[in-house]
């Protein structure tokens, strides 16, 4: 799940060697933080929010498959 | 044009790990040095390090079909990461690039309404963005999900249609999503007792079928 994350959002920024990701897993439901670059942030979130909350559809997905849910933070 | 820095202890070593951020091979890289070490075998030891700027050369370089390629690539890794048995084939249909996701058969990759196969589409449309301008549009199903929704609401617009033939009214779709509405509208086009239009705000409207005199 965090290479998951970590793989796409690598692939939207500019600078994905600034890529930040930390999972605290609970017993059912895990917590995903995402960080990257200043500069990148609008490009991980989106207008209206679009590419956050596809990257959120795409880990509900994911997470399905587990039996478990996923909450993506983005982290400024 | 992308350009990065890159950092290694010699210039060759800096241009493989530019190829490597850029997905590219070494011809297709314009490279600048921003600051080399002045050379002789002690800078070797005295670990300081040669700075490059890299962009991608001549975009057109890279063809459209090795872009689909990347993209590909770029899919699949995100699909295995899900479902390790998933894999991604490229075709191509109505003259449009087709990535079909095959997944477990489990409609893991399409979701409820198709929502997950419609965030993987938009991810992938933002990744070709950023990296692979010059890909062609492409699209993402899989499962031929699209094609059962599009035979679906080719379907509903006929059914609509002809209830509003005997109606002499208007009747309305439930709130379509603008690729949809624009299939309902295509359908209808040919139809010229009827009139079609889409009605509501935002992203969301309802497309109104109803008989041109009224």
């Amino acid at each position: 799940m965090k290479e998951l994350t970590k793989y796409i959002a690598e692939s939207l920024v500019d600078h994905p060697d600034l890529v930040k990701v930390e999972e605290v897993e609970g017993e059912r439901t895990s917590v995903i933080e995402l960080s990257v670059a200043k500069e990148d942030i609008g490009k991980i979130i989106g207008k209206q929010g679009k590419t956050a909350s596809a990257i959120r559809t795409i880990l509900n997905a994911a997470s399905m498959k587990l039996k478990k849910r996923t909450i993506l933070e983005i982290i400024d | 044009m992308q350009s990065i820095e890159t950092e290694a202890k010699t210039v060759e070593e800096a241009i493989v790990k530019a190829c490597a951020q850029l997905n590219t091979t070494k011809d297709n890289l314009r490279v600048e040095i921003l600051e080399s070490s002045t050379g002789g075998i002690l800078s070797f030891f005295s670990g300081k390090k040669v700075r490059i700027k890299a962009s991608l050369a001549n975009s057109s370089v890279q063809t459209g079909q090795d872009a689909i390629n990347s993209l590909k690539e770029t899919l699949e890794t995100i699909v295995k990461k899900i479902c390790p048995e998933a894999s991604v084939d490229i075709s191509t249909e109505h003259g449009e690039t087709v990535l079909n996701i095959i997944g477990d058969g489990s409609g893991i990759f399409i979701g409820k309404n198709g929502q997950t196969l419609q965030a993987f589409q938009y991810i992938l449309g933002k990744i070709k963005m950023n990296k692979f301008r010059n890909a062609p549009h492409i699209v993402v199903d899989s499962e031929s999900y699209r094609s059962r929704h599009i035979d679906s609401l080719t379907s509903l617009a006929k059914r609509l249609s002809s209830k509003a033939k005997k109606k002499k009214g208007a009747v309305a779709t439930e709130p379509l999503s603008p690729s949809d509405r624009r299939i309902i509208h295509m359908t209808l086009k040919k139809d010229k007792e009827l009139t079609t239009w889409s009605k509501g705000h935002g992203n969301i409207k309802k497309v109104i079928i109803a008989p041109k005199n009224s």
